[in-house]
């Protein structure tokens, strides 16, 4: 029982220098066997080998093989060798052979390996913000259609 | 063309080639700069160096210096160094120099460091069977 106790002291003994040592670029890792649902954040790295029911938001998420995430993937580079259902943008991508994608990959620069599984739109990030822009642009002029009657309305109603 | 790309990280290696990362027991670190907003299950070891807002569930998990856990911690072994705001539940609990723990402490065998914070029950259990989160 004392043998027990000092082993599980030195165990944590070993790890809590690590957590203190200030992780500088040193990635997350979610492990094959863990499963998450929920959303992740962060501002460093994060490697995927588990489950991942959520969004993940990070600098660079690197989805490893046999992962899986059904979620959107955002990121500044986005490394898919697993299996990702849900949307992935980012401004670098790429895509290994064994990665199985089903969703829009939004992108700057995009590299699929022969072999790999995609399944959905691809589209450029600034292409999308065009897009984004025509839609403000249309949702902007209607709303100033919309005015406009109102406007005469009240002129109407004034004479 | 794929290898200009991922000079920062190989796709099969993980960053710098570490081998860590792919044959190892499993074992899942949360560094600090990650915060995750729900729940986390697997059999294996979880280190929380971040933020977890949610319950956490392993074998063995160890909240770091810097680790933050806002929900109950289920494992057969916990290691606390860091903060946690609810129940904890594992046959071990060890509460380290700097823990700060508020909830109950359901625990088989317990450990408190000198410095260690505490505020709760501290109720003890025979045998504390780990009850899955979620469905695998």
């Amino acid at each position: 029982m004392f043998t027990q106790g000092s082993k599980s002291a030195d165990e944590s003994g070993q790890t809590a220098p690590s957590g203190s040592g200030g992780n500088g670029g040193e990635p997350s890792v979610i492990s094959a066997d863990l499963k998450i649902i929920g959303d992740l954040h962060c501002a460093g790295d994060v490697q995927i080998k588990g489950t991942v029911e959520g969004d993940i938001r990070s600098r660079t998420v690197t989805v490893g093989e046999g992962a899986q995430v059904t979620g959107a993937v955002y990121g500044q580079a986005v490394h898919v060798s697993g299996s990702v259902t849900g949307q992935i943008e980012a401004p670098t991508v790429t895509v290994a052979r064994s990665a199985k994608i089903q969703g829009d990959v939004i992108h700057d620069s995009l590299a699929v390996e022969a072999g790999a599984h995609l399944e959905g739109q691809c589209r450029r990030l600034d292409s999308k913000a065009v897009a984004e822009a025509n839609t403000a642009a249309r949702k902007l002029g209607t709303t100033e259609q919309a005015a406009e009657p109102g406007k005469r309305a009240a002129g109407g109603s004034g004479t | 063309m794929l290898r200009n790309t991922t000079a920062a990280i190989d796709i099969r290696r993980g960053p710098g080639g570490r081998d860590s990362w792919p044959g190892d027991a499993p074992r899942t670190v949360i560094q600090d700069d990650l915060t995750i907003i729900g729940d986390l299950q697997t059999d294996g070891q979880i280190e929380v160096d971040g933020r977890v807002i949610g319950n956490v569930s392993g074998r063995s998990v160890i909240v770091g210096e810097h680790g933050q856990v806002e929900g109950s911690i289920l494992a057969e072994m916990v290691t606390i160094f860091g903060i946690a705001v609810g129940p904890v539940q594992a046959n071990k609990v060890r509460l380290g120099n700097t823990a700060q723990v508020v909830g109950n402490i359901f625990h088989n065998e317990l450990t408190v460091e000198p410095g260690a914070h505490h505020e709760g029950r501290r109720p003890w259990r025979p045998n504390i069977e780990r009850k899955p989160i979620f469905e695998r």
